[in-house]
């Protein structure tokens, strides 16, 4: 057990290495940053107009982030980048093979570029972050939300992040390792938003199931200081399923 | 309970059937040399209807049909074991590519690790739960006592949000929405939310207050119905008992803090119990002073059968009660004294007086007639009668002076009649009514707040019966007068300054998390409301004019609003806006963002740098 965690740690590694050695990490965290400075600035904007909330649900600090589209969409991006990469890259230029030959299991390798992508995405997110000590000089600011946007963040990017790396290992290309996980994204944060959305205006029966796995109401939820312990664990359900698929299939010759 | 109603039988034999039909040609399209052609789809198709038939004992789950859940459970899993049994024989007996066999084992092996997940998840949604709040007001929490309340719910309760399209609906609907989410949680079989649009939805509303008549006086507000079918019994919550300020109120220098109180959690949750219990208010009319009859029915003759039934239909039990034979009952809640014409006697007084101290309610309906029969008893909530009948020959019912018209005009903030802004009530033979000078207020408990005047044009009248009504000063003085007064009664001898009482919060009860509060003031308690008319609430005054009649709903849902009241204490949500100056809010913005920016081209820069000397060197 402990020389498994070590391989893993070297792996992980090396992987993180890997990741900030190269310009793409400067451009993502560069593509973040300018999206947290806009999220902020409207942020500032709303808290500067008279508040007129009666509940906690609609104040400005717990829409922060969940609720703004250009996360989310810049985000559905860059968890593509950020995978794509991982293992079909390594499949196209033949390092995979000797990779397996070493004394490292296919499940260390998988785990460890699966560790690597969270922490990635998790730095992606810094950018937001980083505002919060600054306004807090200026306005007390109730702990609760963001921390549960935090932990909302952090469940969900061990979910992405699998899917990820199971499309990287079905694949030989990187693109279209990128281009499915896209779609998996898609299906996964928007589709059931979309239902949600449309169970809304209909207050269909199904609108509570809907409700209960669109992430993106997950993620705001989380951000309101609401921590529903089953939101962690259906997204480390499907982090493990796509775990588990991805360990497999790293064995098997890919047929994308 | 369950959409499908008894579909779901024919549902899980279907998916039995389509399984074993599976299975069945598993076995017969694998056994020859062409089977092994077959055996992917066959995989794959047994593998999808596998999980398909777990997602429907998901939804057995979900739709609590236990044992359904479980044939479809055994089904599902099955079907996925005997296709693992099967890939093993083939994998020993080293039929099939070593590619394929893995791919097999793979999908197999993947669909019953996503069958258990979907399981588990499925029990987590259904059964699961118990919701962290990380927020510092709580927002996330009820009360033990609500919690205690919702796990005893023993049938069916259904909450109906009536917010129309007003400014404030849409964030009141939130609140409310939040909180009787919060309800679901803790017994989602029994409760039931839904939110209807009074305007959007006017058939809906329509039906409701068929079913429901006491619904017509809210304008909005939650529908509480406990039980099913003839067996329901219901409550309205008031917006006003939800949200006691309507509006909320700015406080801080630069009203950069908005506080919103709610008392939602107390009105609904004591609504809940008050509906479990089967507890009816008393309200009881007193009579033998000459007073009219709850009996009488006619709308054409006097009696108080109109109002009577307004108010069963708003809940209440109305009796009537002479106070000389025997004590009021011990469930009494509110007392009404209408238009008496003799004074009480001395027992009475006592025991009028003994329900009032021991926190009881009185509604008083009196005009000159009854002045001195009222005149003691008013004197107790520092409360005077003139002798004199206002007339108006302006504002008045059908042109007849002596029916004076008082709008609510805005003046006299007070939840008793702020719902029914710009709306007249009707007070036949009114007199004006005097709150005793400030100076002697002090040290007093029972503070009265004016909440309705007379018309300018009105004056009081000291010969009504003359042939012709005039106005005649000095003898006849000019309006507006006030004919309408509620009292409160506050914890604490009123101290030397007056406090407004109208605006005191409403008594505060334990709270399991700490959570803002509004600054403390003196704790007050709604106890009488005067009308000085003794024919509002008649049954011709009522025919003429059937608003009259919601005013004094009002006035009966103000006064009995603490007392079944179970003490949960406001939530008052508070946000503040940020008070900065436009130079220092763009720094706020500004600085961090420049620091990041140059941080990560300067880490980027300096990466780049390293690796192409790195390279060099190499």
């Amino acid at each position: 057990m402990a020389s498994s965690l070590a391989r893993i740690s070297t792996l992980f590694a090396r992987e993180i290495g890997a990741f900030f050695l190269s310009p793409t990490a400067y451009f993502l965290l560069l593509a973040f940053q300018i999206i947290a400075w806009f999220n902020f600035a409207e942020l500032i904007a709303r808290l500067s107009r008279p508040q007129l909330s009666f509940s906690i649900t609609t104040d400005p600090m717990t829409n922060y982030i969940s609720s703004s589209v250009s996360f989310w969409i810049v985000l559905m991006m860059a968890v593509p980048v950020l995978t794509m990469r991982l293992v079909a890259e390594e499949r196209r230029m033949g390092t995979w093979e000797s990779l397996l030959t070493a004394p490292v299991t296919a499940s260390e390798i998988i785990l460890a570029k699966w560790l690597a992508a969270v922490v990635m995405f998790l730095v992606l997110q810094l950018p937001h972050f980083l505002y919060l000590p600054f306004l807090a000089r200026f306005l007390p600011i109730d702990l609760g939300p963001p921390m549960g946007l935090m932990l909302g963040l952090v469940s969900a990017s061990l979910m992405f992040s699998a899917i990820g790396v199971f499309f990287s290992t079905l694949s030989r290309s990187q693109v279209v390792a990128a281009v499915w996980t896209f779609l998996a994204l898609f299906g996964f944060v928007l589709l059931p938003q979309l239902l949600y959305n449309i169970g809304s205006t209909k207050q269909a029966s199904w609108l509570d199931a809907a409700r209960r796995f669109a992430v993106l109401q997950q993620i705001h939820d989380l951000g309101t200081g609401r921590l529903d312990p089953r939101v962690p664990l259906f997204h480390g359900s499907v982090a493990v399923l796509f775990l588990f698929l991805s360990i497999r299939c790293a064995r098997i010759r890919p047929f994308m | 309970m369950s959409e499908l109603g008894e579909n779901w039988i024919w549902l899980v034999g279907l998916a039995a059937t389509g399984a074993l039909a599976l299975l069945w040609d598993a076995r017969r399209s694998t056994a020859g040399p062409r089977g092994r052609d077959a055996w992917p789809l066959v995989l794959v198709t047994g593998s999808a209807a596998a999980v398909i038939v777990i997602a429907i004992g998901v939804w057995f789950v979900v739709i609590d049909l236990i044992g359904a859940a479980i044939l479809a459970f055994a089904l599902g899993f099955g079907t996925l074991l005997i296709l693992i049994r099967r890939l093993r024989r083939d994998a020993s007996s080293g039929r099939g590519g070593r590619q394929a066999a893995a791919v097999g084992k793979t999908i197999v092996d993947a669909s019953l690790l996503a069958g258990l997940l979907i399981v588990i998840n499925a029990f987590a949604f259904t059964y699961g739960g118990r919701v962290w709040d990380l927020t510092q007001e709580g927002a996330f929490t009820l009360s033990a006592v609500s919690r205690q309340t919702i796990r005893a719910l023993d049938r069916p309760t259904r909450f109906t949000l009536l917010f129309g399209e007003g400014r404030l609906a849409p964030r009141q609907r939130e609140r409310v929405s939040q909180l009787l989410e919060l309800y679901r949680a803790e017994s989602p079989s029994r409760v039931t939310v839904r939110s209807i649009n009074p305007y959007a939805e006017p058939a809906e509303l329509e039906r409701l207050i068929r079913a429901y008549p006491d619904l017509a006086v809210a304008t909005s507000g939650v529908l509480v119905e406990y039980g099913e079918g003839d067996q329901t019994r219901h409550a309205v919550v008031r917006v006003t008992e939800i949200f006691p300020e309507e509006a909320g109120r700015f406080a801080g220098s630069a009203n950069e803090r908005f506080l919103m109180p709610f008392t939602g959690e107390n009105a609904l949750t004591s609504a809940l119990t008050r509906l479990r219990e089967g507890r009816r208010i008393l309200a009881a009319v007193l009579t033998g002073h000459g007073e009219p009859s709850i009996l009488a029915e006619d709308p054409n003759a006097p009696g108080l059968g109109l109002l009577a039934g307004r108010l069963r239909a708003a809940g209440l039990d109305v009796v009537e009660h002479d106070l000389n034979r025997a004590e009021l009952p011990t469930e009494t809640e509110i007392v009404m004294l209408v238009a008496p014409r003799s004074r009480l006697q001395p027992t009475e007084s006592s025991r009028l007086e003994g329900f009032l101290k021991a926190r009881g309610k009185a509604l008083i309906l009196s005009g000159p007639e009854s002045r001195d029969a009222v005149a003691e008893l008013l004197s107790q909530f520092n409360l005077e009668m003139a002798k004199d009948v206002i007339i108006d020959p302006v504002s008045n019912l059908q042109g007849r002076p002596g029916m004076i018209l008082a709008f609510v005009t805005g003046r006299h903030p007070h939840p008793i009649v702020d719902p029914l802004f710009r709306v007249p009530m009707v007070l036949p033979r009114a007199a004006a009514l005097t709150i005793k000078p400030p100076a002697s207020l002090a040290r007093t408990r029972r503070l009265p707040v004016a909440i309705l005047d007379s018309m300018p044009d009105s004056w009081s009248e000291s010969e009504p019966n003359a042939s012709r009504v005039r106005f005649d000063p000095p003898n006849d003085l000019k309006g507006p007068f006030l004919v309408g007064v509620a009292v409160n009664e506050t914890e604490r001898e009123n101290p030397e300054r007056l406090e407004d009482p109208a605006t005191a919060p409403i008594n505060p009860g334990p709270r399991s998390k700490s959570a803002n509060q509004a600054e403390t003031r003196p704790m007050s308690t709604p106890r009488l409301v005067v009308f000085s008319s003794g024919l509002a609430g008649d049954n011709t005054t009522l025919q003429a004019h059937p608003v009259n009649a919601d005013f004094l709903l009002d006035a009966v849902s103000w006064l009995r609003g603490n007392t079944d009241q179970l003490g949960i204490s406001p939530a008052t949500h508070e946000t503040r806006a940020l008070a900065l100056p436009p130079e220092v809010r763009s720094r706020l913005v500004f600085l961090p963002t420049l620091l990041a920016i140059l941080a990560i081209i300067t880490a980027g820069l300096t990466v780049g740098w390293s690796r192409r000397d790195h390279a060099m060197h190499d």
